[in-house]
């Protein structure tokens, strides 16, 4: 039977030389599954997501060391995430003068035209319904409903007050229904 | 802090249609996949560590700089010397083709002409150096003085008879004796004469 060592101590082993990649290998394991989802319902493509998520790794491996515990690790992990994810939608539009409008619809299009998605049409109703969504709510919709992420973490991730992040989920909501309840 | 109870519990609220939803993973991703994002994620950065190690180095003193230099207007003007170039080749081959053809047919009719020449320079050839080897193996004889023969003849003539004097001398030797020594019948009877009375007559009997 293995111990699981908690964040705080896979911290303190990673900044200890001889067992510094042992600890980011567990730091790995523990957290690719759920980031990985995260950045791929924010940029919906698998290969965009994978090299999304390999980024944020190194930038861990690179940045762990100077990371002052304020926050918690998983925090600070769906932080690099979420900015990585944003800044690549971004750097999207600007690189094509798209407008958000069609980041959305080609984000859409990849539901139904790209592999690695499954046939469920309600699945993909709702998906499209999330998409249709502003950027940062879409973000906030995603941890809150799929994540179950309590609001002080959302706080810490996406560095917006608890309240705000109430309101915004709760506006969301409302529109993905509303979305749902059209046809 | 809040639980998963009380997120729940907030949809509910908020939304009964979606907090009743089954929450389905839309997306899938390739066989395997999770095994693989821990070695290519160290598989990248074990390659910026070796690109910084190498920007750290010496190496980053050295500006890529072309050493090398080329005429002015010298890339705009290439595309245009090798269309020219080859355009050039096309006709330069339809010439070496004709050109060729001649040169093969040239080379063909100097040889058929040539060849009665050569044939003649062979025979003459042969025909010069034959004589002159035979000559060589004479020439000693021709050294030899009428006097010297004579003395001779006159020493030995009872120790040779007629038999000997056929072996000794086949008909070639006597006709080169002949090609090199110019003797008029006169001077051979008169030789004779003055040996032993023998007339050219007796010597044609034989």
């Amino acid at each position: 039977m293995t111990i699981q060592i908690t964040d705080a101590e896979l911290l303190m082993q990673f900044r200890t030389t001889d067992k510094r990649e042992e600890s980011y290998t567990i730091l790995i394991r523990r957290y690719q599954e759920r980031l990985y989802w995260h950045i791929r319902r924010i940029v919906i493509d698998h290969d965009d997501a994978n090299d999304i998520l390999q980024n944020v790794f190194i930038k861990v491996w690179k940045s762990l060391d100077g990371f002052r515990e304020d926050s918690q690790l998983f925090t600070w992990l769906y932080r690099i995430a979420t900015n990585e994810s944003i800044t690549f939608l971004n750097s999207k539009k600007k690189r094509f003068f798209l407008p958000i409008e069609d980041v959305t619809k080609e984000l859409k299009n990849k539901l139904t035209t790209s592999g690695n998605f499954s046939e469920s049409k309600t699945e993909i109703k709702l998906q499209e319904a999330i998409l249709s969504l502003p950027e940062k709510q879409r973000v906030v919709f995603n941890l809150r409903y799929y994540d179950e992420m309590p609001y002080d973490y959302m706080s810490q991730v996406l560095g917006t007050s608890v309240g705000a992040l109430k309101a915004s989920f709760h506006h969301a909501v409302k529109k993905v229904e509303k979305f749902l309840l059209a046809d | 802090m809040e639980n998963r109870n009380s997120i729940l519990n907030e949809l509910k609220q908020l939304s009964p249609l979606l907090a009743e939803r089954k929450k389905e993973n839309l997306f899938s991703v390739p066989e395997n996949y999770f095994s693989t994002v821990e070695a290519n994620v160290k598989e990248k950065i074990y390659a910026e560590s070796v690109s910084a190690e190498l920007k750290n180095s010496g190496l980053k003193e050295f500006k890529k700089l072309e050493v090398f230099d080329v005429p002015y207007g010298y890339f705009e003007r290439l595309p245009i010397e090798i269309l020219q170039k080859t355009s050039r080749k096309k006709s330069l081959t339809i010439l070496e083709n004709v050109s060729e053809y001649f040169q093969y047919s040239f080379r063909l009719t100097h040889l058929l002409a040539a060849a009665p020449v050569l044939a003649v320079m062979i025979l003459a050839i042969v025909v010069i150096i034959k004589p002159i080897h035979e000559v060589e193996t004479i020439s000693p004889l021709a050294q030899i003085s009428n006097e010297e023969i004579s003395s001779y003849l006159s020493e030995n003539i009872s120790s040779l008879d007629e038999s000997s004097i056929v072996a000794q001398m086949n008909e070639k030797a006597v006709g080169s004796l002949n090609a090199g020594i110019e003797i008029q019948n006169s001077d051979f009877e008169e030789s004779l004469n003055d040996l032993n009375g023998i007339t050219l007559d007796d010597i044609q009997n034989l």
